[in-house]
């Protein structure tokens, strides 16, 4: 079995990747799914940990995770939807209404 | 029963709230009503004043400490009491308070036209607030009437103040309060970390403080009273405040705000932190004397009247602080008792400025001249206000100009020959003035058909004139009265304090670590 | 082996239990009531809030008692904030009845989502565990996500929806990788099995992993995020300012409450032994977000985003209670009552005031006129005597002057600090206090000092009763727990029996 450093580098890889997504990236919809990549990195620490702990939490935890995810993506994207119905445009650099 | 057995001050202080109140059930849309919400605001400011007289009545010449002391629980967890109680030093200032509300009353009986109702519940609601910090016995009490009484005062020179009001009432506002906010650290402090967790003002007088730590708490605190003075380079909010406030607002600003400043430095920085105030006396006596000179000189290149009577308050409040910070008996009781000389000359110059000020529509000093021949009641008031402001013999401003200056001298004979440079000065701007407006040739058309005082004047000034020949005159009832507190607090603010053990608050309570982890999961 | 049923005291979760009856209820009702009726849905919601209100406050004084395997908790501290933060949804509530028709959003989805949002903070104020936390939190944050976007028909809050939602989902991924890491160091996230390991054998090792700092850093960003502190505060100005008024004033003071408990309870009862490390992160946040929030406002011409900023300020003056609860002695934490308690009654002082000003924003919104504009309100005093009164009153209390609840919060918090000797604190924050008292004045100013223009419509404010209703009571309690404070007080001392 490959050794819980090998898990938590991926997961890490995963959670940098997502959070430079969020930060680099202008199109809403790749910024909610970079989000997504988030919690699925957390989610893989939590599994890879509960195997090497020995304990059933970290599986059962990731439960709850993907269906918070699940609930999140549901409205975030009804949101980006009704934005899109009026603006034709997905990029969080438009967003500029509310500024000082 | 004594008087002392009724809750008097507590009267004396909340009647012009409840006041306040009950000014907003009368209707002031039309003239009538505001009639009735004028005469409503003078009958209780009179009331005020008549129970701020049975106070005077009933106090006790020869007892040092505090009379009429009321005292009850309030927030007991933090040691909050609702405790007030006045002596020798507070009571002229309370005296000052109440009387010169009902004149500003009737003063702006014509003056203020526009939301009557509101303008005097702001008057009623201000003087709730200065009575409340010259009684109050408790620090949090001290702070809710010292922070509640700036914004009855933003509020008048805001919203009835000339045409530079709103810069003015910003200014002041910003000033006081930027000062009042460190004071409130330091209150803070002597609270939780001096470990006596009480807010009461007479056990933290009782208590000596590390010598090392008082000129922190002294700075805060004297910074604070220092802009209310307001002592030399804190002072540039004032002749704003003044020139653009109604006159009514001047009055009271000059007549009791300032005295807060000085008030709070005897009553509460001096004494709680005598080293320190000892150590700080030289520099603060050095920013007195260029306050006086300074006010002096400044007052004298002045065009407004307005302007040169505010300016003359920083002189003024010049000799008080020197006064104090005289560490003599002399320089003590004069000190309280200029300050309420300052407050009725200053408060009848205020009050005459407005006066011509009404019928002119100006301030200018150019635009006057001779009036005298057209309003000589008026002049007569005037030159004897002036003089009781320069400081004439058998007038007020002189007793206690004398005494502070002799306490000065004999503490330190330059600081004195400096002050009394001041004095001449003094003389020469308001001699000065006098003479441009009142004679010097004949008057303009204009000016020669000025109307003389009314009636309503008449009454305004002859209270003010009768004082200021009075405390001139014969001050001993008054300086009878001040005299033994004085005395006490320069025993205070004299006593030495060595080294105290280093404070060390409540024991701590036995820690989270411990509690939370116990028993609660297996 | 015998199958035992785990022993779960359903009834300490009444509460809880309670709101999603309602919720339910509320649904079922919605569907048969016309669109014209949707009000009865708020005043039914009001109504249940209120019973719930007293079933929360049955749980007071009961000690410290957990179910759901240790994930739920029931002390004084979850009862004090429940009850505050189901006043505040009650007042809410009150506050959209007539809002939500001249905004045109009055769905019964709407006060639904409402309850959605309660149902995470009351979790939160009772979680247990790093998991029920999260879960209460994203229950929260997400409901609040439609809140803010309930517009719809106005791209400001839709956008405002968008910005939220983003920030939100992106703090909920730090908080949870942050978890991760610290179930993966300690193998639990039970909050007091956090503590045992921590203080355990091999406590100090892990304590100095440098994984286990940045977990705390993580863990410190999410509620940074959440709760808007400087540098973590972006989203906030925006989301406030699209979102609807009343969401706006909801989010300000029950969002806050609910996580201002879980921070606490996540510090000090999980991380105790390395409270060194976090607790000069939070010392920073709560210097920036003092300062920032507070000069920010200063520049603001809209009142609703200057009341944004200062709620961003107003976090940190929060913050600076909990920073200043910690005490360390010889290098090691002690905990002191006084910072926890200022930072609860802080709180219920805030809600009170912040909602009132709020409040005051949508007495003056009509179909054609938003009036959340400084200038809306130009001689507005003058005109309206009471109304003015009322608006300055929640600014005095905001500016923390005497004689409000803003003041006495104000002054416990700065107490607690000068105890505890974070004298830098209390001047920084003393100051920006004295800073703010500049931009809150600036509307009084406003409002009474200048006259309105001929070319702005006349005032003409909401009739609604139940608005003046919540007006008065806000009014009253300002003043109220400004001049007789001494029974809340008990209260927020007496909600810490059992936690620290």
């Amino acid at each position: 079995m490959a050794p819980l450093e090998h898990y938590l580098i991926v997961s890490a890889l995963l959670f940098t990747i997502g959070v430079m997504g969020v930060i680099v990236r202008r199109n809403v919809i790749v910024v909610v799914m970079s989000i997504e990549i988030m919690l699925n990195a957390a989610n893989l620490a939590f599994i890879s940990f509960g195997r090497f702990l020995d304990s059933m939490d970290g599986q059962l935890i990731v439960f709850f995770v993907m269906a918070v995810a699940a609930a999140e993506a549901a409205v975030g994207l009804a949101i980006v939807i009704l934005i899109y119905r009026n603006r034709e445009s997905t990029d969080v650099d438009e967003m500029n209404l509310l500024k000082l | 029963m004594a008087l002392t057995d009724y809750p008097l001050i507590t009267w004396m202080v909340f009647l012009p709230l409840l006041g306040g109140f009950a000014l907003m059930l009368i209707q002031d849309s039309d003239e009538a009503g505001g009639q009735r919400v004028r005469a409503a605001a003078l009958i209780f400011s009179l009331i005020t004043f008549l129970i701020s007289a049975a106070i005077y009545y009933g106090f006790q010449a020869d007892f040092a400490g505090m009379q009429f002391v009321e005292r009850g629980q309030w927030i007991p967890r933090f040691g909050i009491s609702y405790h007030v109680g006045l002596d020798g030093i507070s009571l002229p200032l309370i005296l000052l308070t109440t009387f010169l509300t009902p004149l500003t009353i009737l003063f702006s009986w014509r003056d203020i036209k526009s939301r009557v109702r509101f303008y005097h519940m702001a008057l009623l609601f201000l003087e709730t607030g200065m009575l409340g910090v010259f009684v109050s016995l408790d620090f949090f009490l001290f702070y809710v009437f010292w922070e509640g009484m700036l914004i009855p005062m933003y509020l008048i020179i805001g919203v009835w103040g000339g045409t530079r009001r709103i810069y003015a009432a910003v200014k002041f506002f910003l000033y006081t309060m930027a000062g009042s906010v460190l004071m409130l650290v330091a209150i803070l402090w002597l609270h939780f970390e001096a470990g006596t967790g009480t807010f009461d003002i007479l056990v933290h007088l009782s208590r000596p403080i590390d010598p090392a730590l008082q000129g922190w708490l002294f700075a805060a605190f004297a910074l604070s009273f220092a802009i209310k003075v307001p002592l030399f380079p804190f002072h540039t909010w004032l002749p704003d405040a003044h020139v653009e406030a109604p006159t009514a607002g001047s009055v009271i600003l000059a007549g009791v705000l300032l005295k807060m400043g000085t008030y709070g430095l005897m009553r509460l920085a001096m004494p709680l932190f005598p080293t320190a105030a000892r150590e700080f006396a030289t520099i603060i006596m050095v920013l007195a004397v260029i306050g006086i000179i300074y006010g002096a000189l400044v007052a004298m290149v002045q065009q407004d009247i307005k302007k040169l009577v505010a300016y003359s308050s920083v002189s003024h409040l010049g000799f008080v602080v020197l006064g104090l910070f005289s560490f003599t008996l002399l320089g003590a009781t004069g000190g309280v008792l200029q300050m309420v000389n300052h407050g009725i000359s200053t408060g009848a110059l205020f009050l005459i400025v407005g006066m011509i000020y009404s019928r002119r529509h100006t301030r200018q000093i150019e635009d006057f001249g001779g009036i005298a021949r057209a309003m000589p009641v008026f002049s007569i008031f005037f030159v004897i206000t002036a003089l009781g402001s320069i400081g004439l013999p058998g007038l007020n401003g002189f007793v206690g100009e004398f005494t502070i200056l002799a306490g000065t001298f004999s503490r330190s004979i330059p600081f004195g020959v400096a002050a009394t440079s001041g004095v001449v000065l003094a003389a020469i701007y308001m001699l000065w003035m006098l003479q441009r407006v009142l004679f010097n040739g004949e008057p303009s058309r204009v000016n020669s058909r000025l109307p003389d005082l009314n009636f309503r004047e008449w009454v305004v000034l002859v209270p003010l004139v009768v004082l200021m020949f009075w405390l001139g005159l014969y001050p001993k009832p008054i300086l009878g009265k001040i005299e033994p507190s004085a005395q006490a607090w320069l025993r205070q603010v004299n006593r030495r304090v060595l080294r105290v053990e280093s404070p060390r608050k409540a024991p701590l309570p036995q820690a989270v670590l411990s509690s939370s982890l116990k028993g609660l999961r297996p | 082996m015998p199958v035992v049923i785990p022993d779960i005291a359903l009834s300490l979760a009444a509460t809880e239990i309670g709101l999603v009856i309602l919720i339910c209820a509320v649904i079922v009702a919605d569907m048969f009531t016309s669109m014209e009726n949707k009000s009865l849905m708020g005043a039914f919601s009001f109504f249940g809030v209120v019973v719930l209100g007293f079933v929360a406050l049955s749980g007071w004084g009961g000690g410290v008692r957990t179910t759901f395997s240790g994930f739920y908790v029931l002390d004084n501290l979850s009862v004090f904030v429940k009850v505050v933060i189901l006043a505040a949804t009650g007042f809410t509530i009150l506050l959209s009845l007539q809002y939500a028709k001249i905004e045109r959003f009055n769905h019964g989805e709407y006060y639904v989502m409402i309850l959605f949002a309660v149902f995470g903070m009351l979790v939160m104020a009772s979680g247990n565990d790093l998991v029920s936390f999260y879960l209460g939190l994203e229950t929260m944050s997400i409901s609040s996500y439609v809140l803010v976007s309930f517009i719809r028909h106005d791209p400001l809050s839709r956008e405002a929806g968008l910005k939220y939602f983003l920030m939100g989902a992106f703090a909920s991924g730090l908080l949870l990788y942050g978890i991760a890491l610290v179930y993966g160091l300690t193998g639990t996230t039970s909050l007091l099995g956090i503590a045992k390991t921590l203080g355990g054998a091999n406590g100090a090792a892990i304590g100095a992993d440098p994984v286990m700092v940045l977990a705390l850093i993580l863990i410190v960003a999410g509620f940074g995020f959440k709760l808007a502190f400087v540098p973590f505060h972006m989203w906030l100005p925006d989301a406030y300012t699209g979102a609807p008024t009343s969401i706006t004033a909801f989010m300000s003071v029950a969002v806050k409450m609910a996580t201002v408990a879980a921070l606490m309870r996540v510090f000090f009862i999980a991380f105790p032994s390395v409270a060194g490390k976090w607790n000069l992160l939070l010392w920073l946040l709560a210097v920036l977000s003092m300062v920032w929030g507070n000069f920010a406002a200063i520049a603001q011409t809209s009142l609703k985003r200057m009341l944004a900023y200062s709620s961003i300020a107003h976090a940190g003056y929060v913050l600076m209670g909990v920073v200043a609860t910690s005490s360390f002695v010889d290098g090691k934490v002690v905990f002191l009552p006084l910072g926890v308690s200022a930072v609860l009654f802080y709180l219920l002082a805030y809600m009170v005031t912040n909602l009132g000003a709020f409040g005051m924003l949508i007495l003056l919104c009509r179909e054609d006129y938003r009036g959340d504009n400084i200038e809306d309100w130009r001689g507005v005093g003058r005109a309206h005597p009471w109304a003015g009164l009322a608006f300055l009153i929640f600014f005095l209390s905001l500016a923390g002057l005497p004689p409000t609840a803003g003041f006495v919060g104000k002054l416990f918090l700065f107490g607690a600090a000068i105890q505890n000797e974070y004298y830098w604190l209390a001047v920084i924050g003393i100051l920006s206090s004295a800073v703010s008292a500049y931009y809150y004045f600036r509307v009084v100013m406003v409002m009474y000092m200048e006259t309105r223009a001929e070319s702005q419509p006349v005032v003409e404010f909401s009739k609604a009763p139940s608005l003046l209703a919540v007006l008065v009571i806000l009014v009253v309690a300002t003043l109220f727990l400004g001049i007789f404070p001494g029974g809340f007080i008990e209260a927020a001392r007496g909600s810490i029996a059992g936690f620290i």
